[in-house]
């Protein structure tokens, strides 16, 4: 009764996620046979029904051929009419028929119950291996008759009792094609098993980095993606690739025309900006702590960037979601862990493969048109207000020190305004500056179509004893700013040597050289600044002469100053781009060294070294005839009093140089335990010790006067003032630095798993961290973590086998602490030290956080329960995880009363608890020989919410709204916006009250319901949606990315000129909307220029009416592969060839936001990325 | 043989364990705590400890707004501050001058806490780095006391509100005002504390010295208008420091740090060099003679539009911020002050005249002299407006003299761009500011002062 119950109820969750299919759950058969043998029915049969067949064939032998008809017909029935008065049986068990001699009478019999009868057993053994001869873990072994079961260990071994009378064991595996061996006098069945081809092969294994572990074994939330997943995607970085790959991993990629030339590339802040990457939402609110997932390579952390990675060495990469696949790495998890596993030789397998393969990418042009800029003439319109409401003043009338640049239309209203020049020729010089637009220049000149280029090769193989694989790869990235480009080699070693008795030594040695140019401005010459390029600029003129800019003052005075000898002081764009000379050469190196001894059945003992390295060298040379180094030396240039210039800096080129190093080691001992008692009971368990060191070093020098002829340098004088060029006292800027930190970690280990029956899987892990910090006492700073979870593989179980549609269906669920202490928040006041080269010139300290002796770890709990299910011959299948996290001791960082000194302070009082939800479907709708479908769905929920009642509501946030600290029963990225009401009749913004009264700009919100919570700044609901089909050769892969339920901001002017004179020219276009005199706040909603100061303004930026829906769909990826037939190359030493084709970033299927904003790259005026532009990449690949 | 290889593993595990419970016993690199003397030191080392107040001037009659443009070119604070009006900041910004005094403060506590019981370094060196505290912390607090408290009186002090008292490094206390006179008992005490481990001059005038105690007691005596205790004070200042610089023969004027006038150096919270104009009020202007040096040193013309304002420019000549710390001018005024506020009238002017001596050149100097005791005051706080304009003295001065039937007086300001007007009269709890928006949403056990 129950199992019929528990049939039906699987049935129906099935119905939900039911697919066009072309198998029936009842098999039936339709067969028109003539003249056939009983041999060929049954091949058909099989064929038909997609049930594995077993049989002897002797028992075949001697039967007569036959004719057979039979149409629509269920399997059993069909089975019956055919054997018949044959003297054969048959048997049908889920998915496995087996045909045997008949023992008993002949009888009606369609299905025979078996009872085990008392005849004695015997045991048999073996290997089950794929085709690289790798044994393959946790493989069911079923006999027929008997429902004896057993598993492989993780070296495919298998051991099992079976009765005497046992005819056929059925070997199962997912990701493999079943089998069926018949059983004679043997004792030892060593078994292959074919991988189950088509794009819908599950993984077998998950690797904590520690250890590997069968998926089937496993009670944690592992997220896998393959190298098959990874090379559909062709971009030069990883991190890239993982995107839509694994539910509940949020990739935010914001390098729009690169993968690897970041904007960041040292330090902790390498890769800031360009991507960020969160497992399962964030769980702490400090940005103190860690907040990067941890990468593994190869069973250690590394400190080394994703980037260093060559995809294509990547054998598989798990990403640790819960806290009982992540606990084992204890802190520096608490963000999750990426673990990468790089690809090996395979044992007796031969011959050297080689692979090689070439590609080159293009990118559509920038997009300079997304940017939301004035055009010229509203850009003159706008100066022009500016100018007659005085915000901007004339530079002749004021100190010259003062005398700020000003644009050409500027100039040219201040020389009307002096009487210089006529309106009629003010006019005529408009009209010119209006028909231009910079940003064909800029396209022109500064910009560039991105590309791509990439090469690799490999070579692998293995012997019995020796497998050894090789990789090399170049890739180069030219940005769409001209001369901002990087190079990439990677060179990879893994050798795996077996030595007497099976002992193991891996040596892998991983190493990758960069070599970045950048300095080109780019876009990036329209950030809002005091002095950006204008709509109306030009870098060359009609002529084609370049054009030349004052930046340093008003261009009065730098012709003066240049006329008294100063050298040429302003700015060429490209004569700077010319000049260009910043580099940064990196290499990185990581060798492991490993030794695994079986020591007694089972038991092992590994002891692994690494040892990683990283020199970065950074370079900028400033020829002295580059503006940067004329601005600098001029600024320091004095006139004496004999009116000769008295120079505070050195004259010549002048070069930094910024050198970063990394350098750390682990250490591991570690012993394993892996096997199975009684072919019951399956133990898994490992315990080690592991030291850790990374020293940082970071080194920097400046020098001045430099001449790279003969690389001498000026000596400079630090200590005593000069008179800048305004007469101010300086000191010369000393550009060396040095630093070098030690950090040491030291961890106990363990983790425990333990699966009775292949069914029930009890699992544990514990660690206990300790590190070096500041000289924290260490009841502060070694915690352990811990986790458990339980796993059940109900499909195993005898009821769930007449369910002959479901191949697998496990329930795991688990629960631990993941934890994260803050790198800044100390029991005691923790001090900075700066040395100060001005008399008195004495080294001072100041307090960098005040002390804090109510300090704790925070911690977060977490439960994870998961569904994972193969369906249909696995044609469906998937996984569904939901997952609670609660958050206790969280840091926060709170505004406090400034009397005790700070404005802030973090504080471990807050509570936060997140859960969603990870969803992964995958189809396989059409699976012929031929022609393969496959589509999968990742879906992705995750919010969270403070539950802390302790936190106000700040002031500040009522003031300015936008994001804010935390506030009870709202998740920690709400955005607070403002009720816009238009403007009032001063051109101030109005906003509407939580009592529906209207508040100016002198009138401050009072409560929270004044302002209007918006929404969520980070998406909820995000994954993506991938469909593969693939036709004889030819492979079509279409990936669509979608983040929903979140919104953005709409760039808007943030601030109009300020109170110093200085200017910073806002481009964005609602400037031209602005109101401009009593009447038009009937159209507009954009402040007028003056008398709003920085609250009319911010009520503005974060109003309502500024949000903008971010949910949206992208088509990330389009590739079109085509392996050609091998009859194409027979003779020539190929294995296979094949060609592909990929489009990238193609466009936004749909965006909610009707402005046209990509809302990934919301084009704010401060970091100006522009948008992706659609990138195409071609390859071939070839293997020998 | 399996038995020995398992017992040789869990003897070495035994050993790692055993030897590497040290190994993570190593302090990082880059990052300072305190408990070693020499940390104490280099707090006490740091420049911020130099920066003080700049609003006062804003509120002071050394200054006037009289046109439109000029007042528009002033940001909402110095508008506000120009006007007395309720509030001077917006609630979502700190006010400076509350947030700078009170983060040095900070520094000043735990250095008085903790640096005797530091390691390393002599108790006569750690005597010396917690006197420097005190007189820094002294002096912040007589900053904080005059700016946001009630002007010190003998017979209200004690009810009369000050600010909030905080004394312990302990950022998870509540502030809470405390009272005047706790506040100059307090000041009092520190400096009376600090005065013998301090050496007699220091060697940067931005590290306190006994001068500079001294000076700080003449400062806060004069306030509470004990003015024989006051003279004394600046007569033991005078006696360790008395340069003057004598203006007209200076080719250019000095660095702070290198200035001989300045015993303790402590600099105005923001510069004017670059931004609204400090314009001199008619009053003060119409107080200078123009062949005074200060006149042509310390103030010019800006011309902004077809106006002309004389301005403070004292930034601009030395290009850094102004300083408003004690100095040997500010010692011979308080000691003149005195002298004529004893019947000394012959005395003070002969103080006065030392500091004028040194203003003129010797062709344009003429000494001053005064008929009677009241008319050497006179001429004594005129000389003070002089010499100690735009350095926050003088709204300090309006706060005590104002008091004086003498020298009380109403300041109406208006503001052109809204017409609004105020007129300030001695006593008028605007002579307070306002205690800051900003902190009373965060503690709202800060009680505000009466508008």
């Amino acid at each position: 009764m129950t199992k019929k119950i528990v049939t039906v109820l699987m049935a129906v969750l099935c119905l939900g996620y039911s697919l066009t299919y072309a198998q029936q759950n009842e098999a039936t058969v339709t067969l028109h046979l003539d003249n056939t043998t009983v041999k060929e029915v049954l091949r058909q049969m099989q064929q038909q029904t997609g049930k594995y067949f077993g049989y002897q064939s002797k028992d075949l032998e001697g039967l007569p051929r036959l004719q057979f008809e039979c149409v629509n017909q269920p399997l059993n029935e069909a089975l019956k009419q055919l054997l018949n008065s044959t003297g054969l049986t048959f048997i049908v068990k889920g998915n496995n028929v087996l045909i045997k001699k008949s023992t008993e009478k002949l009888a009606g019999t369609r299905q025979i119950e078996v009872t085990v009868t008392n005849i004695g057993t015997r045991a048999v053994s073996g290997r089950v291996t794929n085709g690289e001869q790798q044994g393959i873990p946790a493989v069911s072994i079923l006999g027929l008759e008997s429902r004896k079961m057993a598993f492989t260990n993780d070296n495919g071994e298998y051991f099992m009792q079976i009765p005497d009378d046992e005819s056929m064991l059925s070997f199962s595996s997912v990701g493999f094609e079943n089998r069926n061996v018949m059983l004679d006098a043997g004792k030892t069945y060593n078994v292959t098993l074919k991988e189950r081809v088509g794009t819908l092969k599950q993984v077998e294994v998950v690797s904590t980095g520690y250890v590997n572990l069968p998926k089937e074994r496993a009670t944690g939330s592992f997220g896998v993606v393959t190298a098959k997943d990874l090379e559909k995607i062709p971009v030069p970085n990883v991190i890239n690739r993982l995107e839509g790959q694994v539910p509940g991993v949020q990739l935010n990629l914001t390098e729009s025309d690169n993968s690897f030339v970041y904007g960041n590339l040292r330090g902790d802040v390498e890769g800031n900006g360009s991507y960020a990457v969160t497992i399962r939402g964030i769980s702490s609110m400090s940005t103190d702590v860690n907040r990067k997932p941890l990468l593994v390579i190869d069973g250690f952390p590394t400190e080394q960037d994703i980037r260093t990675i060559n995809p294509a060495d990547v054998e598989q990469i798990t990403f640790l979601k819960d806290a009982a696949a992540a606990s084992i790495w204890g802190a520096r998890a608490s963000a999750g862990v990426i673990v990468i596993t790089t690809k090996k030789g395979k044992i007796n397998d031969g011959a050297p493969h080689i692979s090689f393969s070439a590609g080159v990418g293009f990118n559509g042009k920038p997009r300079l048109s997304s940017l939301p800029l004035m055009n010229a003439a509203q850009m003159i319109d706008y100066e022009q207000e500016l100018v007659d409401k005085r915000m901007i003043t004339a530079p002749r009338n004021t100190y010259p020190a003062n005398q700020r640049p000003i644009s050409q239309a500027v100039d040219w209203m201040f020389r009307l305004k002096r009487g210089e020049v006529s309106q009629a020729q003010e006019d005529s010089a408009f009209a010119v500056l209006k028909g231009r637009d910079s940003r064909q220049q800029v396209s022109k000149y500064l910009l560039r179509p991105a590309s791509t280029q990439h090469y690799d090769l490999n070579i692998n193989g293995g012997t019995s004893r020796h497998t050894y694989f090789v990789s090399g790869a170049y890739d180069r990235e030219n940005t769409s700013a001209k001369r901002t480009a990087g190079e990439r080699m990677t060179l990879s070693v893994n050798q795996d040597f077996k030595f007497f008795r099976n002992i193991t030594l891996s040596a892998n040695l991983r190493g990758s050289w960069f070599r970045y140019t950048s300095g080109d401005p780019g876009a990036s010459v329209y950030q809002r600044s005091s002095s950006p390029l204008m709509p109306y600029d030009q870098l060359v003129d009609d002529n084609g002469n370049r054009v030349s800019y004052s930046r340093a003052y008003y261009s009065g005075r730098l012709d003066q100053l240049e006329a008294q000898g100063y050298m040429p002081w302003r700015m060429n764009y490209l004569d700077e781009l010319d000049m260009l000379d910043n580099t940064i050469n990196e290499s990185n190196y990581a060798a492991t060294l490993g030794l695994n001894i079986p020591i007694y059945k089972g038991l092992s003992f590994t002891t692994q070294y690494m040892v990683e390295r990283s020199i970065s060298n950074g370079k900028n040379f400033h020829s002295d005839s580059s503006y940067y180094t004329r601005d600098i030396v001029n600024a320091a240039t004095s006139i004496g009093s004999d009116g000769k210039l008295v120079y505070g800096i050195p004259t010549g080129s002048i070069m930094e140089l910024q050198d970063y190093s990394k350098n750390n080691y682990s250490l591991r001992g570690q012993l394993n335990f892996d096997r199975n008692f009684n072919g019951k009971h399956q133990v898994n368990a490992l315990a080690g010790m592991e030291v850790r060191q990374t020293i940082e070093n970071m080194n920097g020098d400046r020098y001045y006067g430099y001449n790279p002829q003969t690389q001498f340098s000026k000596p400079v004088d630090y200590v005593t003032p000069y008179t800048t060029v305004d007469g101010y006292q300086y000191n010369v800027m000393n550009g060396q630095s040095y630093s070098s930190q030690r950090r040491r970690y030291l961890s106990y280990l363990g983790n425990f798993s333990y699966t009775y029956l292949g069914k029930y899987t009890l699992s544990g892990s514990a660690r206990y961290d300790d590190y070096n910090n500041f000289g924290l006492d260490k009841k502060f700073r070694a915690r352990p973590f811990w986790s458990t979870g339980l796993a059940w593989a109900l499909s195993k179980e005898d009821f769930m086998q007449s369910a002959a549609w479901l191949n697998n269906l496990t329930i795991r669920a688990t629960y631990g602490i993941n934890g994260n202490i803050s790198t800044n928040a100390l029991p005691y006041d923790q001090l900075y030290l700066t040395t100060y080269y001005q008399a008195p010139f004495q080294p001072y300290a100041g307090i960098l956080t005040p002390a804090n002796p109510a300090l704790r770890w925070e911690q977060t709990g977490v439960y994870n329960i998961g569904v994972d299910y193969g369906m249909f011959n696995n044609r469906l299948n998937g996984s569904l995880e939901f997952y609670y996290k609660k958050g206790t001791d969280l840091f926060a960082f709170f505004p406090i009363d400034n009397t005790l000194g700070f404005d802030n302070l973090t504080r471990n009082t807050s509570t936060l608890n997140g859960k969603g939800i990870d969803l992964a479907l995958g189809g396989s709708i059409i699976r012929k020989k031929d022609f393969e479908w496959s589509a999968r769905l990742v879906f992705s929920y995750n919010t969270n919410k403070v539950t802390d009642a302790r936190y106000n509501v700040t002031n500040s946030l009522l003031q300015s709204g936008g994001p804010g600290g935390p506030i009870k029963d709202l998740p920690t990225d709400y955005l607070m916006v403002f009720r816009y009401a238009g403007l009032d009749k001063n051109g101030s913004p109005l906003v509407i009250g939580g009592k529906g009264d209207t508040l100016n700009i002198y009138q401050s919100p009072k409560d929270i319901s004044d302002l209007k919570n918006a929404g969520r700044l980070a998406s909820p609901y995000f994954g993506s949606f991938t469909q593969t089909i693939r036709y004889k050769g030819l492979t079509l892969f279409v990936m669509a990315t979608y983040k929903l339920g979140y919104v953005f901001q709409r760039p808007v002017p943030s601030e109009y000129p300020g109170r110093y004179g200085f200017l910073n020219y806002d481009y964005n276009n609602l400037v031209a909307q602005r109101w401009r005199k009593p009447g038009d706040e009937a159209f507009t909603n954009v402040p007028g220029l003056l008398g709003n100061g920085i609250t009319g303004q911010v009520r503005y930026a974060n109003a309502d009416i500024n949000v903008l829906p971010g949910d949206h769909i992208r088509l990330r990826e389009v590739s079109l592969s085509y392996e050609l037939p091998a009859s194409l190359y027979r003779g020539l030493p190929f294995k296979n060839i094949t060609f592909s084709g990929a489009a990238r970033n193609l466009a936004i299927l749909w965006a909610r936001n009707s402005d046209g904003i990509d809302p990934d790259f919301p084009p704010t005026i401060r970091n100006l990325k522009l948008p992706p532009a659609a990138s195409y990449n071609f390859s071939l690949n070839i293997g020998f | 043989m399996n038995r020995n290889n398992i017992f040789f593993l869990m003897m070495m595990a035994a050993a790692l364990v055993t030897g590497c419970s040290k190994y993570t016993d190593i302090k990082t690199e880059g990052a300072l705590t305190p408990g070693d003397y020499i940390n104490f030191r280099y707090l006490m080392n740091n420049p911020d400890l130099e920066r003080s107040a700049d609003m006062p001037d804003m509120t002071s009659d050394d200054l006037q707004y009289k046109d439109t443009g000029m007042q528009q070119s002033l940001s909402n604070e110095y508008r506000n501050a120009y006007m007395w009006a309720a509030q001077y900041y917006d609630a979502l910004a700190p006010d400076q001058d509350w947030r700078v005094l009170y983060a040095t403060n900070y520094s000043c506590n735990l250095v008085i806490r903790d640096v005797m019981g530091s390691n390393g370094g002599t108790t006569q060196l750690k005597s010396g780095v917690l006197a420097e505290a005190r007189v820094h912390r002294a002096y912040d607090y007589f900053m904080l006391v005059n700016i946001y408290g009630k002007q010190y009186n003998e017979s209200t002090q004690a009810t009369d509100l000050g600010v909030p008292l905080v004394l312990q490094p302990d950022v998870a206390e509540a502030a809470v005002r405390g009272t005047v006179k706790e506040a100059y008992d307090n000041i009092l005490q520190d400096l009376q504390a600090a005065i013998p481990a301090l050496p007699e001059k220091s060697s940067y005038n931005i590290y306190p010295s006994k001068a500079a105690a001294y000076a700080i007691l003449a400062k806060v005596y004069l306030q509470m208008g004990r003015y024989r205790d006051a003279g004394g004070y600046a007569d033991s200042a005078l006696t360790i420091q008395h340069t003057l610089l004598n203006l007209p023969t200076l080719s250019s004027y000095p660095q702070r740090t290198d200035n001989p006038e300045i015993i303790l150096s402590k600099t105005a919270g923001s510069s004017h060099a670059y931004s609204a104009r400090q314009v001199l009020s008619d009053e003060l202007l119409a107080l200078y003679d123009p062949k005074d040096f200060r006149y042509s040193y310390f103030t010019q013309d800006y011309t902004q539009g077809s106006n002309v304002y004389r301005v403070y420019a004292k930034e601009n000549v030395s290009g850094s911020n102004r300083n408003i710390g004690p100095s040997v001018p500010e010692m011979l005024l308080i000691k003149a002050e005195c002298q004529a506020r004893a019947g000394e009238a012959g005395n003070a002017m002969n103080t006065v005249n030392t500091l004028r001596a040194a203003r003129f050149t010797a062709a344009d100097y003429t000494p001053l002299s005064a008929t009677s005791a009241d008319d050497a005051l006179v001429k004594v706080l005129q000389e003070r407006r002089r010499e100690l304009c735009f350095s926050c003295a003088r709204w300090f001065d309006q706060k005590r003299l104002f008091t004086d039937s003498r020298f009380a007086k109403d300041i109406t300001r208006t503001n052109l761009l809204t017409g609004e007007s105020f007129t300030l009269s001695p006593g008028s709890n605007r002579y307070l500011f306002p205690i800051p928006q900003y902190n009373i949403q965060l503690n709202p056990a800060l009680v505000q002062n009466p508008r």
